[in-house]
């Protein structure tokens, strides 16, 4: 078994230095879809953490107990995936009976959840980490919550961006990729910090 | 009936995926740091989607309605996983570079949402011809993006330096935040475009 | 109860969705055959070439056991007898990991460093390829430290706005000489 790290560095790295949208470029679309209120975004931010961490959970058995163990590694992307398409169903069903307030608002992106490409790279990360059970989990919450934390400080600037006036051209989506940019060289900042 | 030229013109130029429907902005980030690597993605993720079109539309009255995503899912992360095995084991430096993007071409928005739109509802030849107009423009888009920011970014084009001795490359475009401020000046020049075309026509 | 339309209904959807992914396995069952010879063959012919790159008077490379220590990134040692050993070393850049290989003569001097493959920022940390930064390694031994210009003795200039890269390197150099130190009871 290959050396895990700290806890602590793990939880920093997936926050800040290794952040999943600014400087890992994963969960673009939905980063730039979904931000242009901050509720909406909350919303999503939530959902996301919900199926990354049981995502890392299910996809580390099936590496750990099937794929391994028969030496069907090759298989690894197509499993994860059916495995996340089949989870977001199966959440949005549970939420749907179980939690109706959260389904109302969660509801409408469960189904975008699936084609986040943070959820499949999140659970082939752990894998080529070799990440352990919890380490995997772990890695998989605090990705998602990077996620989340980038998504939610991109929707209150967004919204504060559309009351001003802005040139005609970079209305809408560039001046959205130009602000992604500026706060991408604030994460910047985080690089190289490691405890 | 859409003419074939139409479908062709329209993913090269119309709806181009990258700039007009804004489809598949990962990839698009992350791996256009040098020519090579945008060139590479581009055609990887065009072979995928010429692929996976082809066999949706000639399944596309087996598949059932209700499980049709899962379905698609399936059959793209086959030929996905196929590609990445080619680049594996004949093109490795590639394979290296582009990393964890590669198994990623599955989630990529594009692939999926042309299996949707268009391969589940067109005959097969017609559905080849929109992956491979798809597909080529992405790859354009992916291009222009890359050569832009591998010029700025790390002085040369292809891996050839063109300059850099007197004059420093500006290393940030090359980076993370590089990335989106490329994209959303090209867009927006674009924008600028069409609109003075527009505007002189009327 | 489910009528038994309905039944059937969903048993053939279910038996379709079942064909089609067997079938997915099955094709990449055969294509992985056909592809990992050539991958595990590829994957030996560039560090074999790597290892002659740094140890070129060397005869033959022997796999030789060793404890790894916690966290240490050194992965492979390979004794090549009189010329000295190389080892391969995969060290975490900016963009994952560095896979490298380190020439080493049997006076615990580096006397070569290749890089197999990385994933670090072009323009940028994907200099640590170029020759420039990888020949300071020869003739020094461990404990080398980077500085960002004006090396002395037992250091090297990092590669411009990639500190980390340059350290990681380093890192990996270091453990590499280290370890063999270490392996044959030189502290």
């Amino acid at each position: 078994m290959s050396s895990q790290p700290s806890i602590i560095s793990l939880i920093i790295a997936a926050l800040f230095t290794e952040n999943f949208v600014m400087v890992k470029f994963l969960g673009c679309c939905p980063f730039l879809g979904v931000s242009k209120k901050l509720d909406t975004a909350m919303g999503m931010g939530m959902a996301v953490t919900f199926v990354m961490a049981i995502a890392s959970m299910f996809t580390w058995a099936a590496n750990h107990f099937l794929l391994e163990k028969f030496n069907l590694e090759y298989l690894q992307t197509i499993v994860f995936i059916l495995i996340i398409a089949g989870l977001v169903q199966f959440v949005e069903m549970f939420i749907k009976k179980a939690m109706p307030s959260l389904y109302n608002a969660l509801g409408i992106y469960l189904p975008l959840i699936t084609t986040n490409c943070a959820v499949l790279a999140v659970t082939l990360l752990n894998v080529q980490n070799n990440y352990d059970f919890i380490h995997s989990i772990l890695y998989g919450t605090f990705a998602a919550m990077g996620f989340s934390l980038s998504i939610i400080l991109f929707a209150g600037i967004r919204e504060f961006i559309s009351e001003k006036e802005v040139p005609v051209p970079f209305r809408g989506f560039p001046i959205a990729l130009i602000t992604a940019g500026l706060m991408a060289i604030a994460f910047m900042g985080f690089s190289g910090f490691a405890i | 009936m859409k003419k074939d030229k139409s479908i062709f013109l329209n993913g090269l130029l119309y709806e181009n995926p990258t700039f007009v429907q804004l489809l598949g902005m990962c990839p698009t980030l992350a791996v256009t740091t040098t020519l090579k690597n945008g060139l590479g993605m581009g055609l990887s993720a065009t072979v995928v989607l010429i692929m996976s079109n082809m066999l949706i539309s000639l399944l596309r009255k087996i598949i059932p309605e209700k499980v049709r995503i899962a379905a698609y899912i399936v059959i793209i992360a086959t030929f996905v996983t196929i590609v990445q095995m080619l680049l594996n084991a004949y093109v490795p430096s590639l394979y290296s570079s582009l990393g964890i993007f590669i198994p990623l071409i599955v989630v990529n928005c594009i692939i999926l949402a042309r299996a949707e739109a268009f391969a589940s509802k067109n005959s097969v030849g017609k559905s080849a011809l929109d992956g491979l107009s798809m597909g080529l423009g992405f790859t354009c888009a992916l291009c222009i993006i890359s050569a832009v920011r591998e010029f700025i970014g790390s002085g040369s084009v292809w891996g050839i330096k063109l300059y850099g001795s007197v004059i420093k490359p500006v290393a940030i475009i090359g980076m993370p935040p590089g990335g989106f401020i490329v994209l959303g000046i090209l867009i927006a020049s674009i924008n600028a475009i069409v609109a003075k075309r527009k505007g002189g026509n009327e | 109860m489910l009528k038994s339309s309905d039944r059937t209904e969903i048993i053939k959807v279910g038996a379709i969705l079942f064909a089609i992914t067997a079938v997915a396995a099955l094709i990449l069952a055969v294509v992985n055959s056909c592809t990992a010879p050539v991958i595990a063959h590829n994957d030996k012919k560039t560090q074999e070439l790597a290892m002659k790159k740094v140890l070129p008077e060397a005869q033959s490379f022997d796999k030789v056991e060793f404890n790894p220590e916690e966290g240490s990134c050194v992965k492979e040692i390979y004794s090549a007898g009189d010329a000295g050993v190389a080892v391969k070393a995969a060290p975490k850049g900016y963009g994952g990991e560095i896979s490298m290989i380190v020439g080493i003569d049997n006076d615990f001097k580096v006397t070569g460093l290749e890089i197999v493959s990385q994933s670090e920022t072009a323009g940028l940390g994907a200099n640590c390829e170029n020759e420039d930064f990888r020949k300071q390694f020869a003739g020094k031994t461990s404990g080398i430290e980077v500085v960002k210009e004006n090396a002395k003795d037992n250091q090297i200039d990092a590669i411009s706005s990639a500190t980390i890269t340059s350290r990681a390197v380093t890192k990996g150099v270091n453990e590499a000489v280290d370890t063999v130190k270490q392996m044959r009871g030189v502290e």
